[in-house]
């Protein structure tokens, strides 16, 4: 049984051209118009240095078919001349319009940024930090080209291609039209090549992209693979992922090596064209050999506006699903903002009290119904309970990490919904189960708390929460680099400098998600210590797996089946016959106690 | 050269091919050299003349030419295409099957994304050497020469004039180069940092938004946006210099013909015609010189790329299937270490490690972070081979023995839980994809798992991993478990199995796992107790070697680390 190659992306390659967003996107260049239009100008000067070279050209031709020498310099001092203008404006051009482009490009990169920053939880619960990075990366330089390039270019090309045939037109009109019967089959030939070709080449991509996921997963489990013999399996569907890439790469390919010759075809037609009806207007109305020339060097860059034109259009149908799916996030607004008028919260006390809270994270299945507590300032509560039952979603809504949907929130007996964010967050600190390590020194992963505290207090911290003597064992103590995942430390490690990370917030309300995972019993009895020091003097809500923890709250609270099933320190509840608290401690008394069997 | 010589190995086996296409391309560039002189016959002849009688024939010798050109540029193009095509073809699955083989070391080394690297942009730069590389070396060589000769015959002042051009620009090719590319690395460099700030960013948003780190995180983020845009501007401002003038340079090649034509027109040496004609060659000059930066370039990167890929072929399989691999008559599952010494480097990570688990035990090893217990279980399946000693399975030293038999009757539950993207019921019967929906079921069973299971919106057939549904790391651990129950094995490792489910559950996982246990020797990696209590021997490791052996009643009786241990969790965790 092939193991099923699952497609990476199914998103949307292109879109169809929407003018609203287009324009909201073209507002980004706004402040560089006259760079733009400047740019503009350069431009169009540019383009008629080039077209004017090929003219002074098939002039000096004609002059010296007469072997008229006199207008020669003029017409060769002509040529250098505008060659050099052109390169000049050319060079100011690129430099104006990259400077714009990029510029803009930054500026709605960091405003997707600051938007993502913004967002409440529920924004991150349903969209991977994957596809969030593909946005502010990947989806934004796709724009890159529309805007340093793509657009002025197009402008340039249109006025160019008037320019062109205005000019063969006066030169003479009759062979001008008889030429121009190839452009139907030039336009032909790049829109319809084009579509199809590009068409080809997504698929490629998206091929290539399946086989890339495919590589990247295959290499990250090699381990697994070779523990469970599957190679042979893997290396038969790796070899089909690429036997598809080859089958499609030269579909598309093919495609590409007929663009080419037919497009030579086309321009060769067109050559004799003029020859033939040239040599009998030269023979009839007095054609000049000068101006023939002219029109087959005109004639040949023909193609290249509309070929940039088609360029162009593709380049927008993909800018425009890149475009789209930026929108798309910048127009969810976060679901937890601060009210107009919202005043900083004073400096907590720490009263926490949930008054009549019901919450649901979907609106749909019920996660708290009708909770209410109260809880004095210095508390520690230890909140434990069946997977699933609502044990986070309790801490989340204090943080405000979620808004409830009804009932209220009260510190220190105002309203959460009523203070600015920032200044309650700023007053808490939360650790989650898994300890996130950012890639930098240890130092700056502690100062994360605060960031003006001094190395002093860092180290202070760290002291307080016995960090300090590992760190200090590591090769370059706090300024040891450590990376993203913290792969370096240990798990309990990891714990304990998460920990000074919150002791240096120095927060009133403290919220500590206790990791499950079992730590070797040195580093155990190390966050034990901690907690002690990190739990005193504030108020503590405890997602709690220890025992110990546990025994040592102040409060304990079973929250199951949405409802604070069963409340009080652990000799009441130890006594509550039936209760889950005893159900509990019965069972880890039976599987910790080592000799009784 | 040795890589050079490599290289050409691999599409050796087109070389027909390759003459084939190359003698299409002489056609070509033949063709494309010949239309001047027809442009110049035209101009000549039919026009200046009048002589009418040849227009038609050159107008379609001129079609004729084009249509030439257009059919053998279409066979060359899908030949060198085909050929790099299954070139790659070859390299790429070879190596993927090679990557396979090799040892763990080569993973401990090598991380994932610098072998996707190696595995997609260096062999892409392989792809366009064979598919364009080889074609425009040949085709600039050829036409330069090519159009040398045929102006020449045109006229010898003139093109020693455009020949006095050809070095300035080739030099100033070469100096833009030198110039842009590292401008380009610094740009590529610059939004890898943007990259893994902002996925580190989005990766960690929790922490960033429990510290309220939001105006912190925007400010590090418009500094490494900033410094992508300060150094794409650098590359722009080289660009601006550069590009233009090279153009201007080759454009100057037109009144310089001018100027030749003029001169040798008036003094009757020339006429119209071959001045026009000239004209179609200077482009056929001055290209070339302008590709030339781009071609060694070109060449000199596929070559780094080639080595960078032959060291991975290099990479020898430390760990091959023996000669002569033998095979118990039937697998019991005894394990015995005779005095095994392992060092990774030179790092000593097991020294002298001498035990034996007879079939059906259970043996639990103990120990810090770093104590080598991973090592120790990983020996067994043979993805390290030990400097001294040996093990032996079943009577057989793994190093004699058959290894992918072998590695079937292990069943691996690592530390680290990987699920691939796949349906949670692809991901339990991993080791043996014949395995039907009764058997993946009844292995969800024994690791608790069936039960998180059937809650998924799609049940078995919901896609997990890192492009399916997240699970937990306490569900991600009991599919793996899942996993290795699944294959059915004789020998069992549990390497830190249970370290992120809450006791509850790991105390359930024990008892269904007691049934599973039977006839199973087993190791278990555990800092908990109450995991390894029951197990038949007890290892401590300590620095690599076993510093205490025994089952849990004589480890308390000796009252050494164990007993410490044992102490403290009990002092930490049960009072009541």
């Amino acid at each position: 049984m092939a193991r099923m190659i699952r497609q990476l992306d199914d998103e949307a390659l292109e879109k169809p051209f929407n003018k609203q967003q287009f324009f909201r996107l073209l507002a980004y260049m706004k402040p560089f118009k006259k760079q733009v239009i400047a740019s503009l100008v350069l431009m169009v000067v540019a383009m008629a240095c080039s077209l004017a070279s090929p003219y002074l050209m098939s002039r000096a031709i004609g002059e010296l078919e007469n072997k008229a020498l006199d207008a020669l310099p003029l017409l060769l001092g002509g040529m250098v001349l505008v060659a050099l203008i052109g390169a000049l404006c050319t060079r100011q051009r690129i430099r104006w319009m990259d400077h714009a482009g990029r510029k803009a490009l930054a500026t709605l990169r960091e405003d997707l940024f600051h938007h993502i920053q913004g967002m409440s939880f529920s924004f991150f619960d349903t969209r991977s930090a994957g596809k969030l990075l593909v946005r502010v990366i990947n989806d934004v330089n796709s724009l890159n080209d529309l805007f340093t390039n793509g657009i002025v270019n197009v402008l340039i090309e249109c006025i160019t291609m008037v320019m062109l045939l205005v000019i063969m037109l006066i030169v003479n009109w009759k062979l001008t039209l008889i030429a121009m019967c190839i452009i139907p089959l030039l336009m032909l030939i790049l829109f319809k090549l084009k579509r199809v070709m590009r068409l080809r080449w997504q698929k490629v991509r998206l091929k290539t992209s399946t086989m890339n996921g495919y590589l990247h997963e295959s290499l990250t489990g090699m381990r697994v693979t070779e523990a469970f013999v599957r190679e042979d399996e893997n290396a038969d569907t790796f070899r089909n992922v690429n036997s598809d890439i080859r089958t499609n790469w030269m579909k598309a390919v093919t495609i590409n090596h007929i663009f080419w010759p037919a497009l030579d075809m086309t321009g060769s037609i067109g050559t004799v064209l003029v020859y033939i009806f040239g040599v009998h207007f030269m023979q009839g109305s007095g054609l000049a050999l000068a101006d023939l020339l002219l029109l087959i060097w005109y004639l040949g860059r023909f193609w290249e506006p509309l070929n940039v034109l088609s360029n162009f259009y593709n380049s927008l149908l993909s800018a425009m699903a890149s475009m789209e799916r930026i929108f798309e996030i910048m127009d969810t607004p976060s679901d937890i903002q601060d009210q107009e008028g919202a005043k900083p919260i004073p400096p907590i006390q720490g009263n926490v009290t949930f008054d009549h809270v019901t919450f649901s994270y979907d609106n749909e299945k019920i996660i708290l119904k009708d909770v209410s507590f109260d809880i004095p300032a210095g508390q520690t509560i230890a909140l434990v309970g069946p997977t699933g039952a609502g044990k986070s979603t309790v801490v989340n809504l204090i943080s405000r990490f979620y808004d409830v949907n009804e009932g209220r929130v009260l510190i220190d007996g105002h309203d959460i919904r009523d203070i600015q964010l920032f200044s309650l967050r700023k007053q808490m600190s939360v650790m989650m189960q898994d300890s996130f390590i950012f890639s930098g020194t240890l130092m700056e992963n502690i100062r994360y708390g605060r960031l003006d505290a001094t190395d002093e207090e860092v180290i202070e911290a760290a002291k307080m929460v016995s960090a300090h003597d590992f760190i200090m064992k590591m090769p370059k103590g706090y300024q040891t680099e450590v990376n993203e995942r913290g792969s370096s430390l240990s798990q309990g490690q990891r714990q304990l400098i998460s920990f000074a990370r919150a002791l240096l917030n120095d927060p009133k309300i403290l919220i500590l998600d206790e990791a499950t995972s079992s730590i070797d019993t040195k580093t155990e009895m190390l966050i034990q210590k901690a907690l002690d020091v990190l739990l005193k003097g504030r108020t503590s809500f405890v997602i709690a797996h220890r025992l110990s923890t546990i025994r040592n709250a102040d409060c304990i609270m079973v929250v199951q089946d949405g409802k604070i099933a069963e409340r009080g320190n652990h000799e009441e509840l130890i006594k509550l016959p039936g209760g889950h608290y005893r159900g509990l401690c019965e069972a880890q008394y039976r599987f910790m106690a080592a000799d009784e069997e | 050269m040795d890589t050079i010589k490599r290289i050409v190995g691999l599409i050796s086996p087109y070389k027909r091919k390759i003459i084939l296409g190359l003698m299409l391309q002489l056609v070509v560039i033949l063709t494309r050299l010949i239309t001047p002189y027809v442009t110049k016959t035209v101009v000549n002849d039919v026009i200046t003349q009048m002589n009418m009688d040849l227009l038609l024939p050159l107008c379609g010798a001129l079609l004729g030419l084009t249509l030439l050109r257009g059919i053998c540029t279409f066979i060359r193009a899908q030949s060198f295409e085909r050929i790099s095509q299954n070139a790659i073809w070859d390299l790429r699955t070879g190596l993927y099957a090679h990557l396979e083989e090799l040892p763990h070391q080569f993973y401990d080394k090598h991380r994932v994304g610098e072998i996707m690297s190696r595995m997609t942009g260096d062999i892409e730069g392989l792809r366009n050497l064979f598919a364009n590389g080889i074609v425009t070396v040949f085709d600039n060589a050829l036409l330069f020469f090519g159009a040398l000769i045929f102006m020449m015959t045109m006229s010898w002042q003139v093109t020693l004039m455009i020949l006095m051009m050809t070095p300035i620009i080739a030099a100033l090719a070469w100096v833009f180069r030198k110039k842009i590319r590292p401008a380009f690395r610094d740009i590529r460099e610059q939004n890898a940092v943007l990259n893994t700030r902002t996925q580190e960013n989005l990766a960690g948003i929790h922490v960033v938004k429990a510290f309220a780190q939001e105006a912190y995180e925007e400010e590090q983020f418009r500094k490494e946006n900033q410094e992508l845009f300060n150094l794409n501007m650098k590359a722009t401002w080289i660009w601006s210099n550069f590009v233009p003038f090279m153009d201007l340079l080759g454009a100057l090649c037109t009144p310089i013909t001018l100027v030749g034509g003029a001169l040798l027109i008036a003094n009757n040496q020339m006429d119209i015609g071959t001045l026009v004609g000239v004209t179609g060659y200077i482009w056929m000059l001055v290209n070339p010189m302008r590709q030339l930066s781009n071609i060694i370039n070109m060449l000199t990167q596929a070559v780094t790329s080639a080595e960078k890929l032959f060291y991975y072929v290099d990479f020898g399989a430390a760990i091959k299937e023996p000669e002569n691999a033998k095979q118990p008559a039937e697998y019991q599952g005894h394990v015995v270490f005779d005095h095994v010494n392992f060092s990774y480097g030179d790092h000593p990570v097991l020294k002298d490690i001498c035990l034996e688990a007879k079939p059906g035990e259970t043996i639990a090893v103990m120990g810090a972070t770093g104590s080598g217990k991973s090592t120790l279980v990983t020996l067994l399946g043979r993805f390290y081979d030990v400097q001294s000693g040996s093990i032996k399975i079943d009577g057989i030293d793994v190093k004699e023995h058959s290894l992918k038999p072998l590695r079937r009757q292990i069943g691996y539950v690592m530390q680290e839980t990987f699920l691939f993207s796949d349906t949670i019921a692809d991901n339990i019967r991993y080791g043996d994809p014949g395995a039907d929906m009764e058997r993946v079921k009844r292995s969800a069973k024994v690791a608790q798992a069936a039960e998180f299971i059937e809650h998924m919106p799609g049940s078995y057939e919901t896609v997990v991993g890192e492009r399916g549904l997240g699970l937990s790391g306490g569900q991600k651990q009991r599919t793996a478990i899942a996993r290795a129950v699944l294959i059915d094995p004789k020998i069992l490792v549990l390497d830190d199995s249970t370290s992120a489910v809450d006791m509850e559950t790991e105390y359930q996982i024990q008892q269904e796992l007691k049934e599973v246990l039977k006839n199973r020797t087993t190791f278990i990696i555990a800092h908990r107790i109450s995991s390894v209590k029951n197990a038949d021997q007890i290892l401590v490791l300590d620095n690599g070697a076993i510093v205490e052996r025994g089952n849990h009643k004589e480890l308390m009786a000796q009252g050494g680390i164990y007993y410490q241990m044992v102490m403290d969790q009990m002092a930490s965790a049960v009072k009541v």
